[in-house]
């Protein structure tokens, strides 16, 4: 195909026919269906196809230029930045497991959304602009320059590996988990299919060919999630558009609780030993509680989801890929708008499914009607036999009472086209979205690790000589490295997908976000601070994450793991201020240079 | 005042306003969740699955353009 005027002036084209392509993808996959192939073949023509095109992009980008390898040569427009950056931050978890979070847990979860989204406010007005009129690669390459020395520059970049390493493992798992089951492969080889398609999408191309191939996996993830939950809406006969009909179903499940006894019928211990790790409903969909407690935890969590967007830096690296300074702001609202529409549509389908389950007016209702006709069904069986549901009739009446139906979150998501009765190119469907989600994360964390062990370990601070091609070598063998120490590491199996993710927040937060922050509006800030700052905060997170979760602390005021960042980012901020106040002020190079990425105008400071 | 100093005075009310505004849709609404539940209508329901995202999104938006204006008149805008 050729194109008048390059690449980069005729994105919406290309996206358009790509889009149309996936729709026309889907449509025969339906058809496909409906003349009799498989379920089998029609999941994995979904998850091969879209990976082969994934990697064709990664192929057509490659590069070998450094600033198109590490920023993409800085010509993203901000809207497609916004695209890109929204399927780098939209990972397994946000696809996979928030709608099953919000179904199970209801309101106390919903801290999640807000979290999430508040932070770019937090990186549109803190930080983005500035990093881009900075002109850096890496997120250490600021911490390096501002303060000035290796050492500095060496505990941004283990701060940094230690969160996005926790991260990435998490979207191995979910890489792992989608294509397991779409697939009908053992979890063990699934993870490695996975990370191979994760390396051909960013190897050849760094930045560059991440960049497009985010843009080509938001469209399907976003597809995928919004078409179950806008056809379920209108298949319960709650209206058109689910976003707005939610209110009369959260009213509607509101009297089913009451009616199924939902948070005093609680499981006995025996069927909750018998079911494992799986949960049963427990709490109502809408209970905001009013003890202090409650409003902290909720307050807690979303602080620590804010600061930890604003300091992971594969989130933050995505603003470096754009043409200016306001580019990158405007970028990061349209960033928002992106993520908003899978987020808001995210407790919608928990509410949706939910209804489902527990209407007995519904022939998908089958909390309160026989035990035997909800085990004949067959999405109960599918899903009983790998685990992630469980039926216990405890009081063996023969009737399936709320606290005998036991599921893992995340079938919500992976399920809700089975339950609710549609066809299975649905299912197929939701799972390519799945994988995009996961693999578009998994792109973006591993080239967050390995452009900052190459370009700031390895170039910066062991071989300031290399040359380019040298380092761009590097940069591919170490992201290889760590893609497949982070494959071994999810194929032992060690973190369910949630738990990792929080953490990555809190490692991030607790070290970097002051760092990053004070770096810019703060001009008395100086090495020594800095260094004191990262190494307390992350410090102290990880001590206390690792007394609360192994070494059988009682947490302190209800800050359980998820939560550590409150510990570290208070020690992280005392310690720079009281640090840096003790010792002499930034030199005025150092002053001016903070000067300088202040206003909009003019070249980067690193290009200067 | 130089130019210099008078853009950033100006940058850093235009923060303090906006982190104002995000504090009250962060957090001081979802402190009072229990309270915006009354009658039919699941307010704070709501307000955490979609008022403050929405919230947020038209807040970036809103600084961005007040950013811009500074920027431009200050003469430093790209």
């Amino acid at each position: 195909m050729k194109l008048e005027g390059g690449f980069i002036n005729n994105l919406s084209k290309v996206y358009g026919i790509y889009t149309l392509g996936f729709l026309g993808f889907v449509i025969l996959m339906a058809i496909l269906e409906q003349v009799g192939v498989s379920a089998d073949a029609i999941g994995w023509m979904f998850v091969g196809f879209t990976i082969a095109i994934y990697a064709l992009i990664g192929v057509l980008s490659r590069t070998m230029e450094s600033g198109q390898y590490y920023v993409a040569g800085r010509e993203v427009p901000a809207v497609f930045n916004g695209m890109a950056t929204a399927a780098d931050w939209m990972s397994g978890a946000s696809f996979i497991a928030m709608a099953g979070g919000i179904y199970l847990k209801g309101y106390p979860y919903m801290a999640f959304l807000v979290g999430w989204t508040g932070g770019y406010v937090l990186v549109a007005s803190l930080l983005a602009p500035y990093l881009r009129k900075f002109g850096c690669y890496t997120v250490p390459d600021f911490i390096g320059t501002r303060y000035g020395g290796n050492l500095a520059r060496l505990c941004a970049v283990i701060v940094l590996v230690v969160a996005s390493f926790t991260y990435v493992t998490a979207q191995i798992t979910g890489t792992g988990i989608v294509a397991s089951r779409a697939l009908n492969i053992p979890f063990n080889v699934a993870v490695w299919i996975g990370l191979a398609g994760i390396l051909f999408c960013s190897m050849l191309g760094g930045m560059r060919a991440v960049t497009w191939t985010q843009v080509a996996q938001y469209i399907v993830l976003i597809v995928a999630y919004l078409i179950p939950v806008f056809w379920m809406s209108n298949k319960l006969g709650y209206g058109l558009i689910p976003h707005f009909a939610q209110f009369d179903a959260v009213n509607r499940v509101q009297e089913l609780q009451e009616l199924h006894q939902v948070g005093t019928l609680l499981p006995t211990a025996e069927a909750q030993a018998e079911a494992g790790k799986l949960a049963a409903l427990k709490v109502g969909i809408n209970d905001a509680s009013d003890t202090l407690m409650a409003k902290w935890k909720f307050f807690t969590l979303v602080l620590c989801m804010m600061a930890g967007t604003a300091s992971l830096p594969h989130v933050l690296m995505r603003y470096f890929t754009t043409a200016s300074v306001k580019a990158a702001r405007q970028s990061v609202g349209w960033s928002l708008v992106f993520i908003c529409l899978l987020y808001l549509t995210a407790p919608a389908l928990a509410t949706f499914t939910k209804l489902s389950l527990l209407d007995p007016n519904l022939a998908t209702g089958i909390i309160g009607k026989s035990v035997a006709d909800a085990q004949a069904l067959d999405w109960v069986q599918k899903w009983s036999s790998v685990g992630f549901l469980k039926i216990v009739d405890g009081n063996g009446d023969g009737l399936l009472q709320i606290n005998e139906f036991f599921m893992k979150g995340d079938i919500v998501v992976l399920a809700t086209p089975e339950i609710a009765g549609l066809p299975y190119v649905i299912s197929g469907l939701v799972a390519a979205g799945g994988l995009a989600a996961a693999m578009s994360t998994a792109d973006g964390l591993l080239l967050a690790i390995a452009n900052a062990l190459s370009h700031d370990l390895y170039y910066k601070i062991i071989d300031p000589k290399a040359d380019t091609k040298t380092r761009l070598v590097v940069a591919r063998i170490l992201l290889v490295v760590v893609g497949a120490a982070g494959a071994w590491t999810a194929a032992q199996g060690l973190t369910g997908i949630l738990g990792a993710v929080a953490w990555a927040f809190c490692f991030a937060n607790s070290g970097l976000f002051f760092p990053l922050v004070l770096g810019v509006w703060w001009k008395r800030a100086n090495r020594a601070g800095a260094i004191a700052g990262m190494v307390g905060g992350f410090g102290a997170g990880a001590w206390y994450l690792y007394m609360v979760q192994f070494g059988g602390m009682t947490p302190w005021l209800g800050l359980d793991g998820l939560r550590f960042g409150m510990i570290g980012m208070p020690v992280s901020l005392i310690l720079m201020v009281v640090v840096s106040l003790a010792t002499e002020e930034p030199d005025e190079e150092t002053q001016k240079m903070v000067d300088e990425i202040r206003v909009p105008k003019g070249k980067a400071v690193l290009d200067a | 005042m130089s130019n210099a100093s008078n853009h950033w005075e100006k940058t850093k009310s235009l923060l303090f306003k906006t982190l104002a505004i995000w504090a009250v849709f962060a957090f001081v609404i979802h402190w009072f969740g229990a309270a915006l539940n009354s009658g039919s209508f699941p307010g704070s329901y709501f307000m955490a699955g979609m008022g403050s995202q929405l919230a947020f999104a038209i807040l970036i938006f809103w600084f961005v353009t007040r950013q811009g204006r500074i920027d431009d008149e200050h003469g430093v805008s790209e």
